[in-house]
């Protein structure tokens, strides 16, 4: 009898419902008043922060060094953008740089001529794009030549701003416009009336060479708009989708009326579109940058550093000192931010890019990916404008998640930088700048911003 | 499937004990948090007092001798639950919480004539507290929101036995094993200018534990008179620490080697009855725990010796078993003076209760429910401390079973 307690117990537990019941009942009354106390516990409670030892501290930290330099890509891809750059500009900042487009047209879509037809004359029609860069108040004159040469892409399929195609020197037709009055509208001159009526015998009689665009682009190598030599002023930019541009022959037959036609050759293979983008830095102070992997550094270039989209000119950051953050015990970077500033007084005569993108880079400069946060968006520049005083005027990146990966491993190696760019669809079609102040003793000096949380162990 | 239900109902309710919150007091922020109060529900109501007395109607867990008066058909089972509301104050503030939750299951039954024992599961210990705290981020003009939560506490469970070497005299021990963790966070959540971490320091802590007891009950006239001692040795709780720090996506582990330890006191206890069986008993006890001898890192804090003295009586007008309305009801008070370990800024954080209750018996005598109501005070709002008033409503069953006499008429 005495023997067996545990056999005995589970039995009279079976045998015993109201145990069970009984059981059920308190647990459930338990939890209905748990769940009703825990609605209450969210209150916020300040009582009792005297007993706290409140070791941990949130610090910002804002002096370890911001290295920055000038980058100049070797090359950047111009081809298939929709926009064709043409002109000349200079400064001091930047030096000359002059824009050259370089383009395919293809075969009327119908061309069925009479043999009473007579030809006219033929043109050229261009329509702004409505991007200026420069300025717009003295005349342009620029010049359409024909190519001797094929536009052909490299293996990826992209030309770049320092691709070359072969061209005869005289050109086939010019024009000189006000760009500051055309700006908004289209510009059609006239061609070398021997080249349309080489054209208009080739439709007529249906010559081979119009049978289809290949054939045509095989013989019409394309075309070239340039700028006057003399001209340096503006740049401005043409739509030059698929069609934007037409060449177009002009002719007419009599008959009871007289009847007016038109053939246009249009802009053709689009992606094969490219601007050529020449610059000559001599006499600025750039005038040593030349290849990609060396950067010069601020110091050498007046403590400013540079970003001009289509030349391929980006600034190099690097934090020389953060390696010593892994030397600060029990730390953690809560949050980093990247705040730059643009040289004061510099850029009134242009409205500031509002958006500044990051690219990783390595040590020899190379364009590694996009920087993205962990939630997967890309990291660009809060813009913020002091209308007043320029003086809060600045871009300010989130790049606590870079950080915080380079660091997680306990090295840091700085030579992971960061460019500052233009966004793609801005640096591969446009020409804007961006100067940035990189003298750490300025007010808007580059500065990192790092959040810190000191714990204690204990 | 009776069986496995109950088995089910059983460990989660075992484990709803171990892992919920059972206190909302900023003073359980300090070494492993309030130290809970031990004894069922008729000690409850009557001001936690019992060294002396014999387990006879209820479990009596305050003394384990006192298991040697569960007579020997009972079994019996324990079940409590609480519900406290409680006014925190500070000179200049006031806030209120209440807490509730399931608190304790324990089983006594007597083995053999000399020999009877007890188990269960009770809290020790217990921590939760939750405090919002506004800090400056240094080097800028802003300030963040800081959370500082408490919650865990250190449950005990033990094996209690109680000998009867000889006529009126009891010894036993409580061999329990102490465990639980303690888990400290401050939190920030991600605000403009801050970003979010969560610092998570955990703590858990274990070890054997033993205290010993003696009772002496004996007949004078109509009276049965009882004497009660308790002890229990010094003790350190081994701990592992593990301090996490959460922010971004990465989390920074850190296993301290010089963390906070703690010690259990020394403990005394002593206790006298006067008991009238199915009248009245009168019971007057003292414990004295030696925390003077413990250290603890937070310099705010001081700590002296704890004393506790409680008194309770217990009463019932009851003449017959099948009595019913209020003739059938024990009536029970009480009432205790805790001068806490804790000192804070030379301030005693001391506490007293006055506590009644009320004995419904259930099933022809056998179980019963009690309810106790305690209402007391903490502290102090001087120096900016904190003093707590509290209602607490204590919800007790025992579950008492004839079992072995069913065998027997098998």
């Amino acid at each position: 009898m005495k023997k067996h307690i545990p056999t005995r117990f589970i039995y009279t537990f079976l045998k015993y419902k109201i145990i069970f019941s009984f059981c059920s009942a308190v647990i459930f009354f338990t939890g209905l008043i748990i769940i009703q106390s825990c609605g209450e516990q969210e209150n916020t409670f300040t009582i009792g922060s005297t007993f706290l030892e409140q070791n941990s501290r949130v610090v910002l930290i804002d002096t370890f060094r911001v290295e920055l330099s000038t980058v100049q890509f070797d090359s950047i891809a111009t081809s298939g953008t929709g926009v064709a750059l043409c002109g000349r500009y200079s400064d001091n900042e930047f030096g000359i740089i002059e824009c050259k487009s370089f383009f395919q047209i293809g075969i009327p879509s119908s061309s069925i001529i009479e043999n009473n037809e007579v030809y006219d004359s033929v043109t050229i029609m261009l329509t702004f794009s409505g991007y200026t860069y420069g300025d717009t108040i003295p005349n342009q004159k620029i010049q359409v030549h024909q190519l001797t040469e094929n536009i052909v892409a490299d293996n990826s399929g992209y030309l770049y701003n320092t691709s070359s195609v072969d061209y005869k020197e005289e050109p086939i037709g010019f024009t000189v416009f006000k760009p500051w009055v055309n700006i908004y509208e289209s510009i059609e001159f006239r061609i070398d009336d021997n080249l349309g009526l080489e054209l208009f015998e080739m439709l007529k009689y249906n010559a081979s060479q119009v049978s289809s665009n290949e054939a045509f682009t095989e013989y019409f190598k394309g075309l070239v708009i340039t700028t006057d030599e003399n001209d340096h002023g503006v740049i401005v930019g043409f739509n030059a989708g698929e069609g934007a541009i037409s060449l177009t022959l002009y002719s007419h037959i009599v008959k009871e009326n007289l009847i007016e036609n038109s053939y246009d050759f249009t802009l053709y293979n689009y992606y094969q579109q490219f601007n050529q983008i020449n610059y000559d830095r001599s006499g600025t102070l750039l005038s040593d940058l030349t290849v990609q992997d060396d950067d010069i550094p601020s110091i050498e270039t007046e403590d400013k550093t540079f970003i001009q989209s289509g030349t391929g000119l980006v600034t190099k950051i690097q934090f020389p000192t953060l390696g010593e953050f892994l030397l600060m015990e029990n730390s953690a970077m809560l949050k980093a931010e990247l705040v730059i500033a643009p040289v004061i007084n510099n850029y009134t005569r242009s409205i500031l890019p509002d958006s500044v993108i990051i690219i990783r880079t390595d040590i020899i400069n190379r364009t590694l990916s996009q920087l993205y946060n962990n939630e997967g968006e890309k990291v660009t520049g809060k813009f913020i404008q002091d209308d007043q005083y320029n003086e809060q005027t600045s871009y300010t990146f989130d790049i606590t998640d870079f950080l915080q990966a380079e660091l997680k491993d306990s090295y840091f190696d700085y030579s992971k930088g960061l460019l500052l760019a233009f966004p793609e669809n801005t640096f591969i079609s446009k020409l804007n700048t961006l100067i940035i102040e990189s003298d750490s003793k300025e007010f808007n000096a580059p500065r990192l911003k790092i959040q810190v949380l000191v714990y204690d162990e204990e | 499937m009776k069986l496995k239900y109950l088995i089910v109902l059983f460990l989660s309710a075992i484990s709803y004990t171990l892992y919920s919150q059972i206190t909302s007091s900023p003073y359980s922020i300090f070494g492993i948090g309030n130290i809970e109060t031990g004894g069922f529900g008729a000690n409850a109501a009557m001001g936690g007092t019992g060294i002396a007395f014999k387990s006879s109607g209820s479990l009596n867990n305050l003394n384990p001798a006192s298991y040697g008066g569960i007579d020997s058909l009972s079994v019996f089972f324990e079940l409590g639950i609480f519900g406290k509301t409680t006014i925190y104050k500070t000179a200049t503030e006031s806030q209120n919480r209440f807490d509730a939750n399931l608190k304790y299951l324990a089983a006594g039954f007597r083995v053999t004539r000399w020999w009877a024992g007890s188990f269960g599961i009770i809290p020790f210990s217990s921590v939760g507290y939750s405090i919002n705290t506004t800090n400056i981020y240094e080097g800028t003009i802003y300030s963040f929101e800081r959370q500082y939560t408490g919650k865990g506490g250190i449950n005990k469970f033990y094996i209690g036995n109680s000998l009867k070497p000889f006529k009126n005299f009891f010894m036993g021990f409580h061999a329990s094993y102490l465990f639980g963790s303690i888990i400290n966070n401050e939190i920030v959540d991600a605000t403009e200018n801050i970003n979010a971490y969560k610092i998570t320091q955990t703590q858990y802590l274990n070890n054997f534990y033993l205290d010993y007891g003696i009772q002496y009950q004996f007949n004078l006239g109509k009276l049965n008179y009882g004497i009660g001692l308790t002890y229990s040795n010094q003790r350190k709780l081994k701990t592992d620490n593990i301090v996490e720090v959460a922010f971004g996506i990465d989390t920074i582990s850190i296993e301290p080697e010089n963390f906070k330890t703690f010690f259990l006191p020394e403990s005394y206890g002593i206790g006298i009855s006067v008991e009238k069986e199915n009248r009245f008993r009168v019971g007057l006890d003292y414990t004295f725990s030696r925390w003077s001898a413990m250290s603890f890192s937070n310099p705010l804090l001081e700590v002296k010796d704890n004393e506790r003295i409680s008194v309770g009586m217990e009463y019932t007008p009851r003449q017959r078993r099948n009595e019913t309305g209020i003739k059938a009801l024990y009536y029970r008070i009480g009432g205790f003076y805790n001068s806490s370990y804790l000192e804070i800024e030379n301030q005693p954080i001391d506490s007293k209760a006055i506590t009644f209750g009320l004995g419904i018996p259930l099933r022809q005598d056998l179980s019963m429910i009690n309810l106790s109501f305690e209402l007391g005070d903490l502290g102090t709002t001087q120096k900016g401390l904190i003093r707590e008033f509290y209602g607490l409503l204590h919800v007790n069953i025992t579950l008492r079973d004839l079992w072995f006499m069913k065998r027997k008429i098998k």
